[in-house]
C-alpha cells in the first residue's frame, strides 16, 4: 500500500472480503470504504450476512479471502484486542457478574490505566447516556434501555478507530427504538466517532446513515446514501426492501410510439424511459411507490379499479386496488378513507416521473 | 345491540408483594367478530390482561365474563378460547396434521371427527396440501398458520394472539394480515391481540386500546384513534412520529385565544373558543408534525433551527428548536434543509389539539361562538 | 415444600424409596460400633449391645482387636487413607484441568458433527472389568504397575469423557458473544476464558469436580488390580480385612467405611442442585 494521507484514510476499507461456513458462502466479495467520523449502515435480511462482516471486521472470524485494512493497517492475523475497534452485540453481552460500572470500566482496566482516570471516564460517559443512577446494579435488574445503554458505554468509554454495532436496538420496543437511534446518531455527530452498524430495518437505516450498504445474500447490493437509495434503487429487490408499503411491481410494456401500458392501462411515458424507445415493444417490470399514487375520478383516469382493501396506518392508510389484473396499493390521508369502502370503483393517477423500469429477468433498474 | 361476546370488568392484577398492580381496573367489551388490539410498551399489563383472559393467570379481583358468563377459575382448556404464541409453539417432531389434531385428541374427540376437523381448518388456512410435511421444515408462516389452526381446530369463541406480526418479514406480514382479516369474516372469529407496535396495532384491529401502567387510556376505532386521541397518552403514543406536546398556558385576551409557554406563543385561529372553565389554567397543546411546514418568513411564521433529518423515503422528518421547544416536522424529501440551517415555520392552525393540564383528556374546541 | 399434596401412595412409596437408599448407611454406621460378638449374630442385631470404638481403633493401632481376644490385622489403614486422597485429589485435579480446556476448545472452537458425543463418551462404555487386565499386562511392561502415577493415569483417562461432556454443557450455556466481547475490551483469546469463560461457569465447575471426584474416591476395580505393595487405596484396604482366624472383621469395615463415606455425604450434599442437571450431559438443545 502506498503511504495514505492521513486525513483521507478511511477508518475501514475492506476488499473482496470471502467467507464461507461448511460450503456456503457467507460473504462474497464484499468491498467497499467508510470514512472517518461517518455512520454507515449496513442493511439487509435476516442471513444476507451483516452478522458474519461485522465479526470477520472485529476479529472474531477469520476471512476465507480479501483484505481489511482499519485506519490504513492491514488486520490479516490480529487479534480482535489489536485491531482498536469496538463492538456492541445484539444480544449486549453484558458480563452478568458485574455491575453497571464495572461493566464499562472493563476495557479501561484492561489497559491498567489509573483508577481516577477510570472512574473519571466512565462516569462521563455514564452522565453522556444518562445512566449515571444505575452504575451501581446488575444487569439482571435493568430495563432493556438501560441494558442497551450500558454496553453503548463500554464501546464508547475507549477512543477506538471504529466501532462496530450489530443490530443494538433489535431487543427494543417500538418507540424506545426509534428514541434511542436518534440518540446513537447525536452522539456519533458530537463526539465524531466512526459508526458501522448493521440492521434489517430499512427505516432505521434511512434515518441515521450517512451512507448505506444494502446486502443481499453475502454480496454488496448498493452502496449509496438513503435518499439516494430510495430514489433510486440499483433493482427491484432493493426497491422492495426499501420503503412501506411496499413498492408496487407490475408487468408493463413501452411501446414502440411512446406510452407505458400496464396494469390495464395506458400512462404517458416519463422522460427517464427515453432511452428503453425502442422499434418495438419492450417488456420490462415497473416499479411505482404507493405515494405515487393517488386517487382520481374514475372518468378520465388512467388507471381504473375496484377497492379491495382499506390498511389504516395511522395518519394514513394504504389502498388496496385491484386493477386490470393485478392489485396496486396506494397511500391516502386517513381523512380520506371515511368515503372508500371495498368494492368501489375508483380511478387512479400515477406520478409517472417516479416510476422505474426494471429487467423483468434480472431485476436491475433500468430507468 | 347484542351482549358483548367478551366483557372485562374493573380487572386487577396486584403482586404479592403489593407494590405495583400490574393491571389497575380495567374495563373493555369485545363485541362478537370484531378484532381488538392490545397495545402498549413493554410492562403496561397488555400480556398480563391477555393471560387472565386465557386462564394462565388468575385476576386479583374483578370479572371477566364470555358471552356472559364468568370464567375466572375456569381452567384454560375449558373457557374455549385459543392462544397463539409469540412464537408459534408448534411441536417440531409431529406432522402438520397431528399439530392440528393436538388439541382435540387431548379433548378425546373420536377420530373420523378429527380428521374432518383438521381438513376443513387446514381447507381454512390453505394448508389441505402441506398436511403431512414435518413441522420443523416449515417457514415461519406456514408455522404461524399451523399456530392458529392448532386453536382453530377446537372451535374457539375467541382467538387471542400475542404480537402476531413481529417475528415475520415483511411480504409475510401483509400476507398475514389479509389472512386474519379474512378468517374473521369467514368464521366470525373475535380476536384479541396484544402488541407493542402502533403499526401492527393499526393494521389489524377494528378497535385499538392504549394501555399505559395498568390501565387503559383510550379504546378507539383504528381508522380514526391517530386523528382524534382523547388522551394526551394516546396522543404522544401513536403517530409517526407522534404528536408534538407542549405543556403551557391559554391566554383569553379579547383578540382571540393564546397558547402561550416560557419564549414560544402561538396565536389559535379565529373563531375557536374554549370552555369557559379550561380557559385559564393548564393544557398540554397538540401539534401534528404534518401541521408544521417549511415557509419563507413572514408575519405568523416562526424561527426555528434544524437540528436532526431523518430521510423516510418521499419524506424527511425534522426535529426542530423553535424557542427552546423541540418539536417534530415531516416535509417531502425535496427541498428538505440541511441539519444545523435556521428555518421559518407556519403552522396549521386548524389541525390543533388542546389537552387538559389536570385530567389529560382532550379538550373540545368549538367553533364559532365569541367567547 | 412440597409440589404436590401428600397422598398415602405417595407417602408409601417415599418411605420405601428411604428405606431402601438409607438402610444401609445405618447398617454401615451401626455395625461401626458393633463389638465383634455382634458382628456375625445370627440373628442379626440392629443395634449394638455394647456401642464401642474398638473398630476405629483397630484402623489405626492393628493389635486393639486382641482385646476381644483376635489377632486383629497386619497392618493400619492410615497408608491407604493417604493413598486415596492422593489419588483422588491429583486425579480430580488433572481430569478437571484437561476436561476444561476440552470443553472450551469444543464448545467454542470445534464444529460438532452427530458423532463427537460418541467420540468423547465412548471412553466411558468400557465396563472396567473388561479392560482391567489389559491394562494390568500395559502397565506391568511399561513398569507403572503398583504406581499412584500409574492410577493416577488410568483414574484421568476414564473420568475425562465425564468432565469434558458435563463442563462442555455448562460452558454452552453462557453465549460466547460475553467471552468475545472481553476479548475486544483488549484481553489476548486465552486470557478472556480465563477471566471470563471459566469465572462465569463456577458452579458448574465445582458440581463436576465433586462428581468426578466422588467417582475417583469410590474406584475399586482398576485400584486392586493395579497396585500390590506401594500402593493402596481405601476400597483396596476395605478388602484385606478378611482373617484366617476370625474371618471377615465386618466391624473393622464398617468403621472405614463411615470414614470414608465422610467426604462423599459432605461433597453430595454441595452438589445436590447441580447434579440432577449434569446429569442430563447437555441433552437439551437450545
Amino acid at each position: 500500500m502506498n503511504a495514505m494521507n492521513p486525513i483521507t484514510t478511511p477508518a475501514l476499507s475492506i476488499d473482496g472480503l470471502g467467507k464461507s461456513f461448511r460450503g456456503v458462502a457467507a460473504l462474497e466479495d464484499v468491498s467497499f470504504a467508510v470514512p472517518k467520523g461517518a455512520l454507515t449502515v449496513v442493511l439487509g435480511a435476516a442471513g444476507a450476512g451483516k452478522t458474519t462482516l461485522l465479526r470477520a471486521i472485529a476479529g472474531l472470524e477469520r476471512p476465507d479471502a480479501g483484505a481489511i485494512h482499519i485506519g490504513g493497517k492491514d488486520m490479516a492475523g490480529r487479534e480482535p484486542r489489536d485491531r482498536d475497534v469496538a463492538m456492541i452485540f445484539d444480544n449486549l453481552a453484558l458480563y452478568p457478574d458485574k455491575t453497571g460500572f464495572d461493566n464499562i470500566a472493563n476495557p479501561l482496566r484492561i489497559r491498567g490505566m489509573e483508577k481516577g482516570v477510570i472512574e473519571a471516564a466512565v462516569k462521563d460517559i455514564a452522565a453522556r447516556l444518562k445512566i449515571a443512577h444505575i452504575l451501581g446494579r446488575k444487569p439482571k435488574t435493568m430495563s432493556g434501555g438501560e441494558r442497551q445503554r450500558v454496553a453503548l458505554g463500554r464501546a464508547l468509554v475507549r477512543t477506538p478507530t471504529l466501532f462496530l454495532l450489530d443490530e443494538p436496538l433489535s431487543s427494543l420496543d417500538a418507540q424506545l427504538r426509534i428514541e434511542l437511534r436518534a440518540e446513537l446518531r447525536r452522539l456519533q455527530r458530537s463526539l465524531g466517532y466512526t459508526f458501522l452498524m448493521a440492521t434489517p430495518d430499512f427505516a432505521e437505516a434511512m434515518a441515521i446513515a450517512d451512507s448505506v450498504i444494502m446486502l443481499r445474500a453475502g454480496k454488496v447490493v448498493q452502496i449509496a446514501d438513503p435518499q439516494t437509495l430510495y430514489d433510486e434503487p440499483a433493482d427491484r429487490e432493493v426497491a422492495r426492501f426499501v420503503g412501506a408499503p411496499e413498492i408496487n411491481l407490475v408487468p408493463a410494456e413501452i411501446g414502440p410510439g411512446g406510452g407505458v401500458r400496464l396494469a390495464g392501462g395506458l400512462l404517458p411515458m416519463p422522460e427517464k424511459f427515453m432511452p428503453l424507445l425502442a422499434s418495438e415493444a419492450c417488456a420490462i417490470e415497473a416499479g411505482l411507490r404507493p405515494e405515487d399514487l393517488a386517487l382520481a375520478p374514475v372518468d378520465g383516469a388512467a388507471l381504473s379499479g375496484v377497492v379491495t382493501d382499506i390498511e389504516p396506518l395511522g395518519a394514513s392508510a394504504a389502498i388496496s386496488v385491484e386493477a386490470g389484473g393485478v392489485e396496486l396499493r396506494l397511500v391516502v390521508p386517513v381523512s380520506a378513507t371515511a368515503s372508500i369502502t371495498p368494492g368501489l370503483a375508483v380511478g387512479l393517477s400515477v406520478a409517472t416521473r417516479r416510476m422505474h423500469a426494471f429487467d423483468p429477468q434480472t431485476g436491475a433498474r433500468l430507468a | 345491540m347484542s351482549a358483548p361476546k367478551l366483557s372485562i370488568v374493573n380487572l386487577r392484577k396486584e403482586f404479592s408483594d403489593g407494590s405495583v398492580a400490574a393491571v389497575d381496573g380495567i374495563d373493555l367489551d369485545v363485541a362478537a367478530g370484531e378484532t381488538v388490539a392490545l397495545l402498549g410498551s413493554s410492562g403496561c399489563g397488555k400480556s398480563t390482561t391477555l393471560n387472565m383472559v386465557v386462564g394462565l393467570e388468575e385476576p386479583t379481583s374483578g370479572d371477566i365474563l364470555i358471552d356472559g358468563r364468568s370464567v375466572v377459575g375456569v381452567p384454560p382448556g375449558k373457557r374455549n378460547v385459543g392462544l397463539v404464541f409469540q412464537d408459534y409453539a408448534v411441536f417440531t417432531s409431529m406432522s402438520v396434521r397431528q399439530n392440528l389434531a393436538f388439541g382435540l385428541k387431548v379433548r378425546g374427540v373420536g377420530r373420523g371427527e378429527i380428521a374432518r376437523a383438521v381438513d376443513e381448518v387446514a381447507e381454512l388456512l390453505g394448508m389441505a396440501d402441506r398436511l403431512d410435511a414435518r413441522a420443523r421444515d416449515l417457514g415461519g408462516s406456514e408455522l404461524q398458520r399451523v399456530a392458529i389452526g392448532r386453536t382453530l381446530v377446537t372451535k374457539p369463541d375467541i382467538l387471542l394472539l400475542d404480537e402476531p406480526l413481529s417475528n415475520l418479514e415483511a411480504a409475510a406480514r401483509l400476507a398475514m394480515r389479509r389472512e386474519l382479516r379474512r378468517l374473521q369474516k369467514d368464521a366470525g372469529l373475535t380476536i384479541i391481540y396484544v402488541t407493542h407496535d402502533q403499526v401492527e396495532a393499526l393494521s389489524l384491529a377494528d378497535r385499538i386500546a392504549v394501555m399505559s401502567a395498568g390501565k387503559i387510556k383510550q379504546v378507539e376505532k383504528a381508522s380514526i384513534i391517530c386523528d382524534q386521541p382523547g388522551h394526551l397518552f394516546v396522543a404522544g403514543f401513536m403517530g409517526s412520529p407522534p404528536m408534538n406536546l407542549i405543556r403551557g398556558k391559554m391566554d383569553g385576551a379579547s383578540s382571540g385565544l393564546t397558547f402561550a409557554r416560557a419564549g414560544f406563543a402561538l396565536a389559535l385561529p379565529e373563531g375557536i373558543a374554549l370552555d369557559p372553565a379550561e380557559a385559564t389554567g393548564q393544557v398540554v397543546l397538540g401539534l401534528r408534525p404534518e401541521a408544521i411546514r417549511l415557509a419563507p418568513q413572514g408575519s405568523d411564521t416562526l424561527a426555528a433551527t434544524v437540528r436532526l433529518v431523518e430521510p423516510r423515503g418521499p419524506e424527511a422528518v425534522l426535529t426542530l428548536d423553535c424557542a427552546g421547544q423541540s418539536l417534530k416536522a415531516i416535509v417531502p424529501a425535496s427541498g428538505r434543509p440541511q441539519e444545523g440551517a435556521d428555518v421559518h415555520l407556519s403552522i396549521d392552525g386548524s389541525a390543533l389539539v388542546l389537552f387538559s393540564g389536570k385530567t389529560d383528556l382532550r379538550l373540545p374546541l368549538h367553533a364559532g361562538e365569541a367567547a | 415444600m412440597l409440589s404436590r399434596p401428600l397422598t398415602l401412595p405417595l407417602a408409601l412409596l417415599l418411605a420405601a424409596a428411604l428405606v431402601i437408599t438409607l438402610f444401609p448407611v445405618f447398617w454401615i454406621v451401626m455395625t461401626a460400633i458393633k463389638p465383634p460378638t455382634d458382628w456375625n449374630a445370627a440373628p442379626a442385631v440392629w443395634l449394638p449391645s455394647e456401642p464401642t470404638l474398638v473398630n476405629f481403633k483397630t484402623l489405626f493401632d492393628p493389635t486393639a482387636l486382641k482385646a476381644y481376644g483376635l489377632s486383629g490385622v497386619s497392618q493400619p489403614a492410615t497408608p491407604s487413607m493417604l493413598g486415596s486422597i492422593l489419588a483422588s485429589i491429583v486425579a480430580t485435579g488433572l481430569s478437571i484441568l484437561i476436561g476444561l480446556f476440552a470443553a472450551i476448545g469444543l464448545s467454542r472452537y470445534a464444529t460438532m458433527t452427530k458423532a463427537t458425543p460418541l467420540m468423547i463418551l465412548s471412553g466411558r462404555m468400557f465396563p472396567p472389568a473388561a479392560i482391567a487386565v489389559p491394562f494390568v499386562i500395559i502397565f506391568s511392561v511399561t513398569n507403572v504397575i503398583d504406581t499412584y502415577s500409574g492410577l493416577i493415569a488410568i483414574y484421568v483417562a476414564v473420568t475425562l469423557p465425564f468432565s469434558t461432556w458435563m463442563l462442555k454443557s455448562f460452558i454452552d450455556d453462557l453465549p460466547r458473544e460475553i467471552e468475545e466481547a472481553a476479548m475486544l475490551d483488549g484481553r489476548s483469546r486465552l486470557m478472556a476464558h480465563l477471566t471470563v469463560t471459566i469465572p462465569l461457569v463456577k458452579g458448574g465447575l465445582f458440581a463436576t469436580t465433586m462428581f468426578i471426584f466422588i467417582l475417583n474416591w469410590s474406584e475399586f476395580m482398576f485400584a486392586l488390580v493395579l497396585s500390590y505393595t506401594n500402593v493402596t487405596t481405601i476400597p483396596v484396604q476395605l478388602a484385606k480385612y478378611v482373617t484366617a482366624t476370625a474371618g471377615t472383621l465386618y466391624g473393622v469395615q464398617a468403621a472405614l467405611a463411615v470414614l470414608a463415606m465422610l467426604p462423599l455425604v459432605i461433597g453430595g450434599f454441595m452438589i445436590q442442585s447441580h447434579l440432577a442437571r449434569g446429569m442430563t450431559f447437555g441433552a437439551v438443545k437450545r
